[in-house]
């Protein structure tokens, strides 16, 4: 009965991601400076979130083993671990290939590219560790150790890093409402140089011209490839108006406040596609994408852990 | 082949190599779960048949001088 209903599931898990597959392509709406290029995040974000979940999941098998000492665990950390590995190399491809129709470079040091990048090194040093221990039992006792230390690393590279710098591309701020995106303060008195990612700006001058009020912003490209001045304006209710395009990409410069007595103004990169997840058929598809991406980690994970824990077996028998 | 790249084509090809990359994933995970679970099964089978038999001992209690 129990191997029936695995079998339905795993079916039911291939119709589902079909459905996901049709409906990222053909139910989420396109997106005003986004274009077909808004449905990645439909992949993108569920298989990031399927990372964490891995490997939390590895440094729990971590634990149990360094209680119980059973090789049977360890094969399940080493299995969680090499799936939440390649969901994490999956969400960077992805996440890079947005980035190279979106802002133009598929890889521009972006505080979430770099932790994420960070993120892979050290779970390559986990695998790299355990290849480089001959002594079963030594092997397992350390890397599950390491795993440990790696797994409290993770939430901090993941969440809270992309989250405490000045400004990131990464679309904390365009896509989920609430998010934090300071951007940089600037100041005619005082600090008027600071970056948004790696684009130098200049505060030059802030002045109003009727009811809207101006700041004008010189731009430095990485290896100043190209300097532009930018002109952001908010309204008489000081709301974003205009908002310039940085010279030869997709993101937008936004003025968040600004006083033209005191010299200051607050800018910001804007990714476009603001506000996806508050249309309903995007949200719901992202929220099954979600779900299957998870189930489709949990079966890879089983299968990986049986044949590991059936090597673990051998070599345990061949032991006596 | 131009035809494929069509704006309003491009979208049902990237879908349909999606779809058919999806159907070869799956299919490969389907095989190589069954082949996991036969080849798990063989193993404790084996396990099984290959575990030493337990030792036994008779006990005989004897009285002394008894005859």
């Amino acid at each position: 009965m129990a191997e029936r209903l695995a079998l339905i599931a795993k079916y039911g898990l291939g119709l589902a991601m079909a459905g996901v597959i049709y409906a990222m392509f053909l139910v989420v709406p396109q997106y005003v400076g986004l274009g077909d290029a808004g449905r990645i995040i439909i992949v993108h974000v569920p298989t990031a979130w399927v990372t964490s979940v891995a490997f939390a999941l590895s440094a729990v098998y971590s634990i149990i083993y360094l209680r119980t000492r059973s090789p049977l665990h360890d094969a399940s950390a080493v299995s969680a671990a090499e799936v939440g590995m390649l969901f994490c190399i999956f969400a960077t491809v992805t996440g890079a290939i947005f980035a190279e129709v979106v802002w133009g470079t598929f890889w521009n040091w972006d505080p979430r590219e770099t932790t994420i990048l960070v993120l892979l090194l050290i779970y390559a040093a986990y695998f790299a560790l355990r290849s480089s221990i001959d002594d079963g039992a030594r092997r397992r006792r350390l890397s599950a150790v390491y795993n440990i230390f790696a797994c409290v690393t993770m939430p901090f590279l993941l969440f809270v890093a992309p989250r405490v710098a000045d400004s990131t591309l990464h679309p904390n701020c365009a896509f989920l409402q609430g998010s934090k995106c300071e951007g940089v303060s600037l100041d005619l008195n005082g600090a008027k140089i600071s970056q948004l990612g790696d684009v130098v700006v200049e505060l030059k001058a802030v002045d109003r011209i009727g009811e809207t009020t101006r700041a004008l912003v010189e731009v430095r490209m990485p290896g100043l490839s190209d300097i532009a001045e930018l002109a952001p304006t908010l309204d008489s209710t000081g709301a974003a108006a205009d908002r310039p395009e940085f010279p030869g990409q997709s993101f937008r410069m936004v003025l968040i406040e600004a006083d033209p007595q005191a010299g200051t103004a607050r800018v910001n990169m804007q990714a476009p596609g603001t506000g996806l997840l508050s249309n309903q058929r995007t949200l719901w598809v992202f929220l099954a994408s979600n779900i299957t991406f998870g189930m489709l980690a949990l079966w890879i994970f089983r299968i990986r852990a049986t044949i590991l824990q059936v090597s673990a077996r051998l070599h345990t028998t061949e032991a006596l | 082949m131009q035809i494929l790249l069509d704006a309003g084509v491009a979208i049902y090809v990237a879908m349909s190599v999606a779809l058919v990359v999806w159907l070869g994933v799956f299919i490969y995970l389907m095989r190589i779960d069954a082949q996991a679970k036969e080849l798990k099964r063989l193993v404790l089978a084996t396990n099984q048949e290959s575990t030493p038999a337990t030792p036994r001992a008779t006990v005989e209690h004897r009285t002394p001088h008894a005859q």
